[in-house]
């Protein structure tokens, strides 16, 4: 039986917000402020539908929003690129180059979701683009403020996938989603080692990355 | 007889500790390279990955530590031995990051265990951020960040290519 509530409880449960929290946090004196959310403090994993079915549509909702997140990023660096605030040539070209591997993730989420009779995703996650993602860009005037955003998107996406990995139903999954999540923390970590070069307690603050749900509220994209 | 590969999801968690291990046993030959500012870089890496291994030891309830993977040690002997000063070091450190990267995305193709998945699933992006920061110590280019493009190898062998990972079926934990 689908138990739309659970899902989303699901994909709420140990989340903080954290995206949005940090975001605010940033300042323009001081990007390397904004990071992407610690460790995890979870200790248990989230309760997963116990209904098989249940599970497939949770596994689901959660690709469909991790595609959503990669238009958006995607659709971000774009918009960031033509504002005319990286002034930096290599900023530019690195901020293009997670562009386009953001839309080769998107593709190869819509081959997924089409594998499970889903409607291939082109919008961009209306929450967090409202919430997090607008406000940061209309609000910014410097690069720093460009690399602001990024470490927030990166850190967020990077975060949201190694969470999905615990939600999807079958190995070939969970290997799909992790080879993303390792692509997303490169780019989160060469964004950082461009603001605080080797700089470990701020690169990497613990051995483990964190795995619990970094997403607002309602950020989950239900089939 | 040889050793058996991994049947079961306990016995491929024992050979990615094997393989973590290894690594930190290898970092710890390559300290000496290292000068002040690459050497705590490096030792931290080699904390990091026994903190792996003992992870999927916890989850897998393990009580005995498993050793670092004697054939794999033996196979890397040979780079080891080839690195000669710092930037020879650091790179082979650089391949090895995205060896042990391969190596775990390659593991959670089998993996069906929610704990073991978990653990795993938290170790990966570590390695990944490992080797960008090794890679910005030797000024490599960003595109050069991201040895398999959009996504992270889930290929293993032998691991003479360095854009594969080790390969359970070479390196049988003994």
């Amino acid at each position: 039986v689908s138990n739309p509530i659970g899902r989303r409880r699901f994909l709420q449960l140990g989340g903080t917000a954290a995206a949005s929290a940090v975001l605010l946090a940033c300042t323009k004196d001081d990007p390397s402020r904004e990071v992407a959310p610690g460790p995890s403090t979870t200790t248990t994993l989230p309760a997963l539908p116990a209904d098989p079915v249940d599970r497939v549509k949770t596994d689901l909702a959660v690709t469909l929003t991790l595609a959503s997140l990669e238009v958006l990023a995607a659709d971000t660096y774009s918009k960031l690129a033509a504002s005319g605030l990286v002034t930096d040539v290599t900023l530019a070209t690195t901020l293009a180059l997670f562009a386009r591997h953001h839309r080769d993730h998107l593709t190869a989420l819509n081959l997924a979701i089409a594998d499970a009779d889903g409607a291939p995703v082109d919008q961009p996650n209306s929450t967090f683009d409202q919430t997090v993602v607008q406000p940061a860009v209309a609000a910014a005037t410097t690069q720093g403020d460009v690399i602001a955003i990024a470490l927030t998107l990166e850190g967020t996406l990077a975060q949201t996938y190694v969470y999905g990995v615990n939600a999807a139903t079958t190995p070939a999954r969970r290997s799909q989603l992790l080879s993303v999540a390792g692509v997303e923390t490169r780019h989160r970590a060469v964004v950082a080692n461009q603001l605080r070069p080797n700089d470990l307690g701020y690169l990497l603050p613990s051995a483990f990355a964190p795995d619990d749900n970094p997403l607002p509220p309602d950020a989950l994209v239900v089939p | 007889m040889a050793p058996a590969p991994p049947s079961t999801d306990t016995d491929l968690a024992a050979f990615v500790q094997s393989v973590e291990r290894a690594i930190a046993a290898a970092y710890d030959r390559l300290m000496p390279l290292f000068a002040e500012h690459a050497q705590p870089i490096v030792a931290e890496f080699g904390f990091h990955h026994v903190a792996h291994a003992e992870s999927l030891a916890h989850v897998t309830g393990a009580t005995v530590p498993v050793a670092p993977n004697a054939a794999l040690l033996t196979a890397l002997a040979p780079r080891i031995d080839a690195a000669v000063d710092e930037p020879s070091a650091l790179r082979l450190v650089f391949a090895l990051e995205n060896q042990l990267a391969a190596t775990h995305t390659f593991s959670m193709t089998m993996l069906d265990d929610a704990q073991i998945v978990r653990a795993v699933a938290t170790i990966l992006p570590i390695e990944s951020s490992h080797a960008v920061i090794t890679g910005g110590l030797l000024g490599v280019g960003v595109a050069d960040l991201f040895p398999n493009g959009s996504f992270e190898s889930l290929l293993v062998s032998d691991g003479a290519n360095p854009r594969t990972g080790f390969s359970p079926f070479s390196y049988p934990v003994s």
